[in-house]
Parts: C-alpha cells; structure tokens; sequence
C-alpha cells in the first residue's frame, strides 16, 4: 500500500468496496431464477412479475448493505433493534388481521414486522457480545437471552409460532458460535422437551391440530391432512425427472394447497422430479459453503457471529419448509427461502445476505 | 488483551462453525435422502394416488326425446339447463360470500347460510336446479369457491295446459311421472354414456381422457295427436265449463279408419310448464281415459244394435210408448213426454226410455251382454297403458229384469269417453272395432263386431237423432251430415240418483263416411241448461267442424240458407225407414 499515492489508495478502496462476491452472486442468481421457473407454474405470469419486482428490490437492499462497514451496522443495531420492538408492539395494536393472526402493518406498503425481527434479534445479540470475552459469562448468556426473547414473545402473542421459534433460534445461534456451554444447550433442550407438554396448553386450536395432523395426516384427511397428503402425492408421483414443467396434475388442477407460497418445494417435487430437488439442494449447499466461508473469513467477532447467525438462520428456514413439506414437522407456514412467492421474507432475506457481503467486503480492506 | 481476546474468540466461533457445517451437511443428505425414497421409490403408489384424485368417471347427460305431435310440432322438447350445487366443506371458508349467490339465485341468504351450516359436513348439496344457462355464468363469473353447476335437462310444454293430462310430466330427474311421458319413458330416456375426465379439486372438468361408455340416443314420439285440433277441443271444452259451470269435461277425436287419437282434452287442466301444486292436484287426471261415469243414452245404440241383429227389429219396426211411463218391478221407467207409438229410429231420436226398455225386455240378456262386449265396454281399450280404466259392467247372469232395462239406455255400467270413442267408431267403421292408437301411424288390428249392413242402418238412425226434431239438433254443422247420441245421465250419490247430471254427445261425420269421431262429455253442469244436446252437443259440433275444415273433408251439400234443405232430408230420411 505503501507505493499507492494517497489518492491511488482511495480508488482502491472505492473499487473494493463496490466489489461483491461474485460467487455468491452467481449462486443467488441461480437461486432465484430457479425459483422464478417454478413460481411461472405455480402462480402464473401475475405472480412472476411481483416477484421479479420484489427480487430485483432484495438485490438493490442487498447491494446497499455490502457496501456498509460491519462496525456502521453495530452501530446502529440498538436503534434498528429498538425499531422491531415499537413496530412489533403497532402491529398488535393497529395491526392487520389475516388468517386469525395479526401480522401485517400498513405503514404505505403491507409489512410483516416479525420478519424484520429475524434480523435485528441476532444483530442485538452479536452487538452485545462484540466486546465480550467469548464463550459468554452465564450473566452475558442471560442477558443476550432477555434481548431475543423480547421480540420473540412479542411475535408469539400475534400469534405466529412458527415465526417466533425462528426469531429466537436466530439469536440462539449468535450464542451458540458465541461459546454457549454445550451442557448448557442440552440443558435446555431437555428443559424444552420437559416444558412441552405446558407449552401445548399455550398452543391456539390450529396449531394442536396441526401438530396431531402431523402425527397422523389421513386421520382428517379432508381438513388439516388434506395439504400433508395432497404435498406427498405431488412429491412422490414427481418421480426421479418429474411430470415436466407447467405438467404437474396436483398443482395445475389445484389440489396442492398454497403452492405458490408455502408448498412451492412440492411443486418442483412433482414436476422437476427428484432430479429437481437434489440440484435446488445443491444449490443451496453451496451457498451455505460460500456463506461459512465468509463467516470464518471475517475481521472482528461481530461480523463473525453475525455472518455465521444469518447464515444459519436462512438454512433453518430451508430445513423447516422441507420438513414440513414432506410431513416431517407441522404445517408453521415458513417459505421455502428466496423461492416461495412473498414479499417481506425476500426483502429481509436479500438484507441478511448483504450483511454477508458486507462483512466480505471489509474482511479484504483490514488484510491491506 | 483485546486483540488476544479476538483471537480466541475467532478460534472459537470457527470451530463451532465446523460442527454447524457437519449437522448441516447431514441435514441437506436427510432432505435428498428423504426425496430419493419417497421419489424413486414409491413413485407409483404416489402416481396412482395422483390418478386416483383427477382422474374421475363421469355421465355423458342425454337428453330426453322430443314429443311431436302428428304435424312434427313439438309437444314435450329437453332443454339443457344448469343446477347450482355448492360443497359445504369448501363453501364455509368464503361463508360471506354467500350473501352474493343468494342475491343472484334470488334466494334468501339468512336461510342459505343456515342451510349450508346445517350441512358443513356434506361436500354435495343442491342450491337451485335448472337455472337459466345466462345466470349460471354470471355466478360462474363471481369465481365463489365450492360452487358448482351440473348440466341438467329441463323439460318445456310448448302446447303447456291444451294437452297437459295426456303428454304427462317429468319429474326433476327427468324420469316420466305421468302420461305418455310415464308410458314410454324408456324410449324417450335413452341411456347416459360414461367417460373418463380429468378434474381439478374443485370438480371442473379440465380434460375428457377417454369415453368408456356411449350414449344411447333417446328416441322421439311422433304422437298421433294433431296440435291444431287439440286446441280446438280444448278451447271448446273450456269454454263449455265456464258457460255451464260444469266440474270436469273431457273431449275425444278419433279417426275412424285408423283409430288414431287426433285429439283428447280434459278440464280442468294446469300448466306443465309452471306447476303450481293446486292445479296440478286438479288437473292432473286425464279424464277422458281414467274417469268411469255411467253414460245414460249413450249406451242406447248399442241396445239398438242388439235388437236389429235378434231379427225381429227392423228401424221402422213401431213400439207404443204410451202413456210415457212405465213399471218393471216396480221401478218406473219415464218418458220427457207421451211420445205415442215410435219406430226404432224415432225412439232414438226422441231419446224414448220407455220405448228402449220394452225393446230390451224382449231381447236375450246374453245376446245383448255380448254385443256390448264386442263394443269393448267393460275392457280397456289398450293394453298398453295400465292406469287405464276398464270401466263396469255386471255379467248377464246377474241381471234382474230391472237392471236389463236400465243397461239399455246407459245405466248400472260405467264407461270411459276414449271406450265410448272407440266404439262409436266401430259403428262409423262400418262394424270395425279399432283400439285406439297414440302414435303416429301406429295402426292396430281391427276386428268384426257388427255385420256392416246393420252399421249402416244404425249410422242412418244416428243422423236422425241430429235432425230438427231429434235430441241431438244443435250438433249439427252447416255442409255436413252428422251422426250422434245424446246422452244425459243423472248422476248417482251413495246409491241414491240426484238431480244432478253428466252431458254427453258421442257422434261422427260425414254422417254417410265418417272420417272423424269425436265423444264430449260435461260433467255436472250447474246451470239450468244439463242435457247431453243442450251442453255437449254444441262443443261436438266445434269441435267436429274445425276438425272436418282442417282435415279439408268435402261437404256433403254446399252450405244453404240452412233451414229448409235440413227439414226436408230429415222427412226424407224418415221416409227411408
């Protein structure tokens, strides 16, 4: 750096900063574009279109967040954090009602500010620790776990399970990379299994059912079974090549349910085969490759854990939307990430992936 | 302190990153692992199960027959309509939305919704059946989830109340529930076919596979009704009904030389084609078939037929009817007035009761049973139609004295008008009894009841029943010769004869060829005016006339100033006797 004039140095970083890596890039791009194809057969060209939209949105966010040092993202994480918790509140107060849980927000566009809280929660958790010795004093454990579990509560109350186990896996995961105690996290995972039973008095009427749905679907085959069993025979019958595209009989004569949301994953099943589901997997590892790369690659534990977190998250969605598409978890209507059609969860997603970037970006400039 | 700090942390969180990859490594083989056993290995229990689920078998709907009338007028025609039927299971998530299909079928939403609530385990109920095509679209259009229509044929009465008895009516699975619709309701049905479809969850065909079963066609009925003479009978007889404050009437036409029925109309009828309960209940009967009633003098011909076939009458053969009363066994037999001595022709001109009976005493029981016999009272004239009625008539062992007398002029037997019809043309038909026939050139076989010469004669002696001085005058039309009886018979009320009465006129023209028969009979017509030539007579003779203009019959004579020529053939025909 030493031969660079002062004004040398300063293009240098500027290009650097706007350098993206381009293998991710490329990854996400397929992703997409994959996921836009099977959209076309699910949803039709209406649904394309939006989506294209809000993708082309998600990499302009994404884009943005690359180019913002890792130390401006901690630094704003308390007022982003403190943010999630105010809209969080709004949306149980003035919120929109769909589908018996107020989840949606009206603030010029319909907004899920749950979705923004898979966010903030590792970043408000990774904050804390930046400057902590690692693995965390059992008072740093307690406090990064009242932090999550904040807006974590505040999601279940809506009530959206689903999404509030994500909320507080999210900032569990910036813990565990943190050093949480192994003892520790099989303490409480036999504490969840011992509270399960409490917690199944907290469970509404739709979700007890769609846990015993789960346990056995063709014993209501006609209500809650009814999207486990029609997910399975489009799943199956796909076979190894699938019925091809736009030639699925279970998603074009609409039995499968939700397909261009929730059970988008089948609808590749049955037309793309099994051929179909193990290059999306494929896909996916490889993004999980590239993104713990950059993680391991990272300059401080902020990025580190952060990177690391959302990473993790995204692949916790993934495993949730395949689990539940082939009956091995309940119906807790999670997307399949970046491919099933809807919008805060892509935006959100996009910004979690630039964060990754981001903290790729200035990984090189600390090296120089 | 704080770099070393860093340090460890990194070397921690890297190796905790390590294990995370691991399980997640195993998670992405769990998921491909998953899909290779539920894809690859049961594929075709998974693909079966697909077919199972689209691909359905479904009806190919036929359409019902059209009923023609002789003239290729349609009687009965299927309409292809639409019924609305709604999934509860499914029609309960968009519950608000139901205020929308009520709006539209003109229906009650309050009542839908409770209805549709009271059956939210059901996936199949009916809404409304047999809606306009136009409507069923424009609720197609409201896109309602777990609404549905079906293809279903209604069926339309273009002739709806003038024949409504005798065509029947379906029920709304368009099966045959009365008259001809009900008789040959396998001909008109024709059999649905089967096919295989491919349907999307909501019941919509999106694909026909292939078509297992064909459809059989239903066949048309070519009636041998004309609809043009129906009219005719029917406005005849409504009209009589209203002008006479009658209870029921019921008109025949037949054709003498094919036994065809032209025309058969009762009253009161209804509207098949708006069915209101009421009417229906009325209405519904076709008298003319079903309806026994004992005919009165009607009957007298054939009492006439008997004694000229016993060879000891002749038509100009004189009886004393004096003094216009007379007692068998104590019954009175009774004359409108003292006739004096009458030839055969004259008794039945004058309609004498006391002349029929002295006539009928001196004839065998058995002879006279038979000739009746042969004249088909006391059987059905089809024996393809079961509701038909056979009417009574008592075996001749069991007549008293009595009851001889009274069966020779239309008393202690009932008939119906389509009997009377046939035999009536078996008089016409120079001694040919034809059972009558519905269907368009469908002829049946005929058999001798009646040597030809004494048809004649008593053709001869029915024209001069319809003379000035005869019962039967007002059945007389201009052009025409005219053979007929008038028949008034007082009516019986748990065993007792009250002074309430059933018209009849049973006659045919050309007098000297008949073409056409036609029987009217006015049940209990409430007016001062009752008998058979008062009230039925003039409804034959509409009735005849627009049958003999519309079937072009030449006449017998260029109409005339009418009065004299008419005077003058009756004193002509007097003296042929």
């Amino acid at each position: 750096m030493s031969h660079h004039t002062p004004w040398q140095a300063h293009r240098a970083i500027r290009l650097h900063r706007r350098f993206i890596d381009p293998w991710l890039l490329l990854l996400l791009l397929l992703l997409v574009s994959y996921g836009l194809l099977v959209l076309y057969s699910a949803g039709g060209p209406v649904l394309v279109k939006k989506q294209a939209v809000r993708l082309a949105l998600g990499f302009a966010v994404m884009l943005v967040l690359a180019q913002i040092r890792p130390e401006r993202i901690a630094q704003f994480t308390p007022w982003l954090y403190g943010l999630t918790v105010i809209l969080l509140i709004a949306v149980l107060l003035v919120g929109d009602a769909s589908k018996g849980a107020q989840r949606w927000l009206h603030i010029g566009i319909r907004f899920q500010p749950s979705e923004l809280a898979k966010l903030t929660v590792p970043l408000i958790v990774a904050w804390y620790l930046r400057h902590r010795r690692l693995p965390p004093t059992w008072r740093d454990t307690l406090v990064a776990f009242v932090l999550l579990l904040v807006p974590a509560a505040l999601v279940v109350v809506e009530p959206d399970l689903g999404t509030a186990i994500l909320v507080a896996a999210a900032g569990v995961f910036v813990l565990f990379l943190a050093g949480l105690p192994w003892r520790f996290m099989l303490a409480s995972l036999l504490g969840g299994v011992a509270a399960a039973p409490i917690l199944w008095h907290f469970l509404a009427d739709y979700q007890k059912r769609r846990v015993l749905t789960l346990l056995n679907p063709e014993s209501d085959p006609l209500n809650a079974g009814w999207n486990i069993i029609q997910s399975k025979i489009a799943i199956g019958s796909g076979g190894l090549m699938g019925k091809g595209w736009l030639q699925g009989t279970q998603t074009q004569l609409d039995f499968l349910p939700e397909h261009s949301t929730d059970f988008i994953l089948s609808v590749l099943a049955e037309e793309f085969g099994f051929v179909g589901v193990a290059t999306l997997m494929f896909l996916y590892l490889l993004i999980l490759f590239r993104s713990f790369q950059i993680a391991m690659a990272a300059r401080d534990s902020f990025s580190r854990l952060i990177a690391g977190a959302l990473t993790l998250t995204f692949f916790v969605y993934l495993f949730i939307n395949a689990g539940m598409i082939s009956g091995l978890l309940p119906v807790v209507g999670v997307p399949l990430p970046l491919v099933s059609y809807g919008g805060t969860s892509i935006i959100t997603l996009m910004a979690a992936f630039g964060i990754i970037l981001s903290v790729y970006n200035h990984k090189k400039l600390i090296k120089q | 302190m704080k770099a070393n700090n860093t340090k460890i942390n990194a070397q921690s969180i890297s190796r905790r990153m390590g294990v995370l990859l691991a399980i997640l490594f195993c998670l992405f083989a769990a998921v491909v692992v998953k899909a290779f056993k539920v894809q690859i290995k049961q594929t075709r229990f998974f693909q079966h199960e697909a077919n199972k689920r689209q691909i359905r078998t479904e009806t190919i709907p036929v359409s019902r027959g059209v009923i023609y009338d002789r003239n290729n007028e349609p009687l009965a025609i299927s309409v292809a309509m639409e019924s609305v039927w709604v999934d509860p299971v499914r029609l309960m998530e968009n519950f608000d939305r139901i205020d929308q299909l009520a709006d539209k079928l003109d229906l009650d939403a309050d009542k839908l919704k409770a209805l549709v609530s009271s059956r939210q385990q059901r996936r199949f109920l009916y809404i409304k059946r047999l809606i306009e095509p136009e409507l069923a679209d424009e609720i197609r259009a409201l896109n309602i989830q777990g609404v549905n229509f079906q293809t279903e044929f209604k069926r339309f009465y273009p002739a709806g109340e003038t024949i409504a008895q005798l065509i029947g009516i379906t029920n709304i699975e368009d099966q045959g529930q009365e008259g001809l619709e009900r008789f040959f309701d396998e001909d008109l049905s024709g059999e649905p076919g089967l096919k295989r479809v491919v349907k999307d969850s909501r019941g919509n065909v999106i694909r026909e596979v292939e078509e297992i079963r064909p459809v059989v066609p239903a066949r048309d009925l070519h009636i041998s009704i004309d609809r043009r003479l129906q009219y005719a009978a029917y406005r005849s007889l409504k009209k009589a009904m209203y002008r006479y404050g009658a209870k029921s009437a019921s008109a025949v036409a037949l054709d003498v030389a094919t036994g065809e029925v032209l025309a058969m109309a009762n009253q009161p009828s209804f509207n098949p084609n708006k069915r209101d309960r009421q009417a229906l209940k009325k209405g519904l009967l076709n008298r003319a078939m079903m309806d026994v009633y004992e005919p009165g003098s009607v009957m007298k011909p054939f009492t006439m037929i008997a004694a000229l076939e016993s060879g000891t009458y002749t038509p100009q053969t004189v009886i004393d009817t004096s003094p216009g009363r007379w007692e068998i066994d104590g019954t009175v037999v009774n004359d409108f007035r003292d006739y004096g001595p009458l030839s055969l022709t004259q008794v039945l001109a004058k309609s004498s009761n006391v002349g029929m009976a002295k006539i009928a005493l001196d004839l065998d029981k058995e002879h006279m049973w038979d000739v009746f016999r042969r004249f088909g009272f006391g059987t059905p004239t089809q024996n393809l139609i079961r509701s038909e009625s056979s009417g009574y008539f008592p075996h001749y062992r069991k007549w008293r004295k009595v009851d001889q007398a009274a069966l020779s002029r239309g008393y202690g037997l009932s008939v119906t008008v389509l009997q009377l019809a046939a035999a009536y043309g078996a008089i016409a038909n120079n001694g040919r009894w034809r059972s009558p026939s519905f269907i368009k050139g469908l002829i049946h076989p005929d058999k001798a009841v009646l040597d030809p010469a004494i048809a004649r004669q008593v053709r001869t002696m029915l024209k001069a029943v319809v003379s000035e001085q005869g019962t039967g005058h007002r059945a007389r039309i201009r052009g025409y010769e005219v053979a007929g009886k008038t028949g008034t018979a007082r009516k019986n009320e748990r065993g007792q004869y009250v002074d309430r009465y059933v018209a009849t006129f049973a006659g045919f023209a050309p007098a000297d060829h008949p073409r056409l028969v036609v029987v009217v009979s006015i049940n209990d017509p409430a007016g001062d005016e009752f008998g058979g030539g008062q009230v039925a007579a003039p409804v034959f003779a509409e009735i005849m006339q627009t049958a003999l203009r519309m079937l072009n019959v030449p006449p017998d004579h260029l109409p005339q100033p009418a009065k004299k020529p008419e005077t003058a053939r009756i004193k002509m025909t007097g003296g042929e006797q």
